[in-house]
């Protein structure tokens, strides 16, 4: 296929995972990536834009529609900057967006070139304004730039403003003089996949994904999370990865409660999987489990801020280390996700038996440990 | 809660319990459910299965008719047998009943499914 006939993806990624979300990219759609802080961007044949959305490291995913430099968009006065914002709907590649969504979506929108007679059945839309970098260098609010497009689009096609219930987002980028448009293939943030009943601490599923990604299971294998909350790990865990079997656990009776909703919410999903899931209460440093019968444990830790005391991580997280030693066979691995890396160094320091394979990454500091013999 | 799961759950964790394994069950509501076979799957399961904790665990629901005393070396070789233990690891589903630690007698509920193992702290 020629490479100009090729859509430009941009996919937005957790910042720190972006690695990763590039190896999925790679092995599930063979193309190569480029990427930089908290977005992938590759390209791809229009038609398997559906594989796009089956990602599961990338939140939103969009299709770059126009790209261009307008000098000096910093010095122009506010008016004049507008205007010129609006005369981009003039570059815009407007096939490919309809294209696109229409790819995404599975469904056709009407859209015409100039004013139709017939209104009713327009799209709805709405544009959103994104700034990176010095935002002072502009005359203009994000919101203003938005707002100035929107209205020529309106002005143009006769789509319909609607910031709630829209069918069409396009997402304007603005960094320094380069501008990009985007038009994006979901409505709803991909994270939000399998959760509906959420807790205090639920993490999205694309962090989910990543985390059983790090611990590198293999099929067959028992993998744990002793601080399953709402079972988001263990639910993305046996959805992502085939032929494996997840344990997940937890003392609250309220996380229970949620691990059965969000489990029942994904019944017809599971259903299709190779692997299976099974949720018990339990106390994670008291663990119903035989000796070194886990191959790998994936969980959020408590990090002290919203759940629990720092103060009280050092004891807790000791607690903790020493059991899953217990469980975890000899070669089998830890990847949990704390703020507190001070407890952890202690934790580490009191059990002996884990060893450091980890490194910063972004705010959240991942720890994946391996361990020695015991 | 699956038998499979059963297989790895242990009551070790109680005081002044060394093995508490395999954990006695008792079953007052379960299911079957319709859950695809995967001969590989359960083969290479089984390698990290306890067989004996199995079948003492099928018996005691009335469900080890067609489990054989001890597996075959050529597991593969036997459809009939994957075909078998796949429906008891898989398919059945206990949905009430009771967990038993096999040396303090100390007794577990499972309601909807979910075993809850949690003990006092004196325990």
């Amino acid at each position: 296929m020629a490479e100009s006939s090729l859509y430009s993806i941009y996919t937005s990624v957790i910042t720190g995972f972006e690695w990763l979300a590039s190896e999925e990219i790679k092995s599930k759609l063979s193309v190569k990536s480029q990427r930089s802080r908290g977005r992938v961007q590759f390209r791809l044949e229009p038609k398997r834009i559906p594989e796009v959305l089956k990602l599961r490291s990338i939140d939103n995913a969009y299709v770059i529609v126009l790209e261009k430099t307008l000098l000096n968009l910093g010095k122009l006065p506010e008016e004049e900057a507008l205007r010129e914002i609006q005369n981009l709907i003039k570059s815009v590649d407007w096939e490919t967006a309809v294209d696109a969504w229409q790819l995404a979506h599975g469904r056709k929108i009407a859209h015409f070139v100039g004013l139709p007679e017939d209104r009713e059945n327009l799209p709805k839309f709405r544009v959103t304004c994104f700034r990176a970098g010095e935002k002072s260098c502009h005359s203009f609010s994000s919101m203003d730039a938005a707002k100035s497009l929107g209205a020529e689009i309106n002005n143009t096609f006769g789509w319909r403003p609607d910031m709630k219930n829209y069918d069409i987002e396009l997402v304007l980028r603005i960094n320094g003089d380069t501008l990009s448009l985007m038009v994006a293939l979901n409505n709803e943030s991909l994270f939000k996949r399998n959760v509906c009943a959420y807790g205090p601490t639920t993490m999205r599923s694309t962090i989910c994904y990543c985390m059983v990604a790090l611990a590198k299971t293999k099929p067959d294998d028992i993998v744990l999370d002793p601080l399953c909350g709402g079972g988001s790990i263990p639910l993305e865990g046996s959805l992502a990865f085939p032929d494996r079997v997840f344990f997940g656990g937890d003392n609250h009776p309220l996380a229970l409660e949620r691990c059965r909703e969000n489990h029942d919410y994904n019944k017809k999903k599971l259903a299709n999987t190779s692997s299976t899931v099974n949720f018990f209460q339990w106390d994670a440093a008291a663990l119903p489990l035989k000796d070194d019968s886990v191959d790998a444990i994936v969980t959020d830790l408590p990090f002290g801020k919203k759940i629990g005391s720092k103060k009280n991580n050092q004891g807790l997280y000791t607690l903790l280390f020493e059991e899953w030693a217990r469980v975890v066979r000899p070669g089998g691995s830890v990847v949990a996700l704390t703020s507190d890396k001070r407890s952890i160094e202690t934790a580490m320091r009191n059990s002996q038996v884990w060893k450091n394979h980890g490194d910063s990454l972004g705010k959240h500091w991942r720890s994946n440990y391996s361990m020695l013999s015991h | 809660m699956k038998l499979l799961t059963h297989n790895f759950m242990s009551s070790r964790f109680l005081k002044g319990v060394n093995e508490g394994y395999p954990l006695r069950l008792h079953v007052t509501k379960m299911e079957n459910r319709d859950v695809e076979f995967n001969a590989e799957f359960v083969k290479n399961i089984m390698s990290k299965c306890d067989y004996g904790a199995l079948r003492t665990a099928c018996e005691s629901i009335n469900e080890a008719s067609k489990l054989p005393a001890n597996l075959p070396d050529d597991l593969s070789e036997h459809d009939d047998i994957l075909r078998e233990l796949h429906r008891v690891l898989f398919c059945i589903e206990v949905i009430e009943g009771e967990l038993e630690c096999p040396d303090t007698g100390r007794r577990f509920p499972i309601h909807d499914s979910i075993p809850n193992l949690l003990v006092e702290d004196n325990e």
